[in-house]
């Protein structure tokens, strides 16, 4: 029963297919399953180069009037928008001593008032120049920390006081054009 | 004459008394009536106070990762971009900069924020992101498909 | 304050007002948005404790739209105070009564019941049609755009936009299409 069911159903799939052969070999009609559809490609590489290369030159003037800029600096951690003689606080442990003059090299953006270069993570330390000098190290004031459950008899009570590092930001610069690439490129770890 | 009596019903309830109801005063000399005044009326007041103070410290920063998340979603709202979609772009092109730091911009740079948001419109355009299809393609931002990995 | 601090701290502050057509929106839809406003979250330089909110003006409050058995199931309670006083209102019956009443209801329970609620409606001003008074319209600056599209009614559209428009088949001249 089951086998002659198969055999039926096997006949009539190859019906199926031989008599749709047959209609598209008399009408020519091509079975459309998805539509076809063009699309004009342009090719606008050398336009979008020249449009790309007019921006640099821009970017490059304006760099060279030196007007004050600003930057976003990575430093122990947290991220600072800084400009010129700006005073970021630093919370931590962090190695440098007071009078040390220190390069920063973190640099996630600059801008200033016509243009700005966003770093993807980070700038070319090469272009971008920010100069910085620890102006104090100290403990912060005295947090009391205080913990208590009433009707339980638990108080805690805790002095802390974390190192704070004070750094003024000596100036923010850009040093050389911004398309200017080097013919040996570092790749790896910089010296922080 | 020695009174011997009179010496010992004298009984002194510790030497530092002075000083150790002067630590809580300090701390309540700006509470309001006898709170600043009167030791176990202060002593209860000054718990309180330190216990909040402790809470407040722990609880600032999620308060003001709201504030910058809100900050940052009104400066996307002025330039016609979801925050979802804009901070979806920024990562994806490897822009780490943190909440604060765009909330910064977002108010004292706007056209920073600006060149951002037009970035971000891109790069979801290039990816095809989920609410990506609204936008148009900006004609400031020149990709070249490369930021598309 | 230095006198160009003061003058930077009124331009940042001052309250800009916002004009919404309400015509065909649903004020429950709406609410979040003029809220938005209302409280200042627009603006990068928000704080909830600086009042930085903006006035919103709304236009043809009469015009609103509810969706589907709303205007007879959405009821309005309210209670005098002296026994006896309880009354719920439906929403079609308190908008013949004060055009402009639901939706200020609609914006004030969005609100969170804070303080600053009341202080907030002040600066909403909601008008049941387009007479707005000449002294607020002087001080609009911005247009909130509307969430739902309003759709065309078939009254709006003109004669010759009727004839152009493309047909299959047309009725013949002499069939009664209605009395």
């Amino acid at each position: 029963m089951l086998c002659n069911n198969l055999i039926k159903f096997i006949n009539k799939t190859f019906q199926n297919v031989s008599t749709s052969r047959m209609i598209t070999s008399s009408l020519n009609v091509r079975s459309i399953s998805t539509p076809v559809t063009q699309e004009y490609v342009v090719d606008d590489t050398i336009a979008l180069k020249k449009y790309s290369d007019d921006i640099i030159k821009t970017v490059n003037k304006a760099v060279k009037r030196n007007n004050r800029l600003f930057a976003v600096v990575h430093i122990c951690g947290k991220q600072f928008k800084v400009t010129d003689n700006d005073l970021v606080l630093i919370d931590g442990y962090w190695p440098p001593n007071v009078g040390d003059r220190i390069k920063l090299q973190k640099v996630l953006l600059v801008g200033g008032m016509d243009f700005t270069l966003i770093g993807r993570p980070v700038l070319n330390p090469d272009t971008v120049n920010i100069t910085a000098t620890v102006v104090d190290k100290d403990l912060s004031h005295t947090r009391t920390n205080f913990k208590r459950i009433k009707r339980k008899q638990y108080m805690r009570i805790n002095f802390i006081r974390k190192e704070i590092t004070t750094l003024r930001i000596n100036s923010v610069n850009i040093t050389q054009d911004i398309d200017v690439k080097k013919d040996v490129q570092e790749i790896g770890r910089r010296i922080m | 004459m020695v009174f011997t009596t009179a010496m010992m019903l004298v009984r002194s309830r510790g030497p530092d008394e002075f000083w150790r109801k002067r630590k809580i005063f300090k701390i309540a000399a700006h509470f309001s009536g006898r709170r600043r005044n009167c030791y176990s009326i202060a002593i209860k007041a000054v718990h309180r106070a330190l216990q909040f103070a402790t809470i407040g410290r722990a609880l600032r920063k999620s308060d003001m990762i709201v504030l910058w998340n809100t900050r940052i979603r009104a400066g996307c709202e002025e330039h016609g971009i979801e925050l979802n979609t804009f901070k979806e772009g920024l990562s994806r092109c490897d822009i780490q900069l943190n909440k604060k730091v765009l909330a910064d911009l977002a108010i004292w740079e706007p056209s920073t924020f600006k060149a951002l948001s037009d970035l971000s419109k891109s790069v979801s355009i290039d990816y095809e992101l989920p609410g990506s299809e609204k936008y148009n393609v900006p004609t400031n931002v020149v990709t070249r498909g490369l930021l598309k990995k | 304050m230095s006198q160009f601090g003061r003058v930077k701290q009124w331009n940042t502050f001052a309250r800009c007002w916002h004009l919404f057509d309400a015509t065909w929106q649903n004020p429950l839809q709406c609410s979040p948005l003029i809220e938005k406003y209302l409280k200042g979250l627009h603006k990068p330089i928000y704080h909830p404790f600086v009042d930085c909110g903006d006035h919103v003006v709304i236009m043809n409050s009469k015009q609103i739209a509810f969706p589907g058995e709303e205007w007879r199931r959405r009821v309005y309670f309210h209670h005098t105070g002296y026994s006896g006083g309880a009354s719920w209102t439906p929403a079609w019956e308190l908008h013949e009564k004060d055009p402009t009443m639901i939706f200020r209801k609609a914006v004030y329970h969005y609100m969170k019941g804070n303080l600053f609620r009341r202080v907030v409606m002040e600066r909403l001003h909601i008008y049941p049609d387009s007479n707005v008074p000449e002294e607020i319209m002087e001080n609009i600056t911005n247009q909130i755009q509307p969430l739902r599209p309003i759709p065309k009614t078939l009254d709006s559209y003109s004669n010759e936009e009727i004839e152009k428009y493309p047909k299959i088949i047309d009725y013949p001249q002499d069939y009664l299409l209605s009395k």
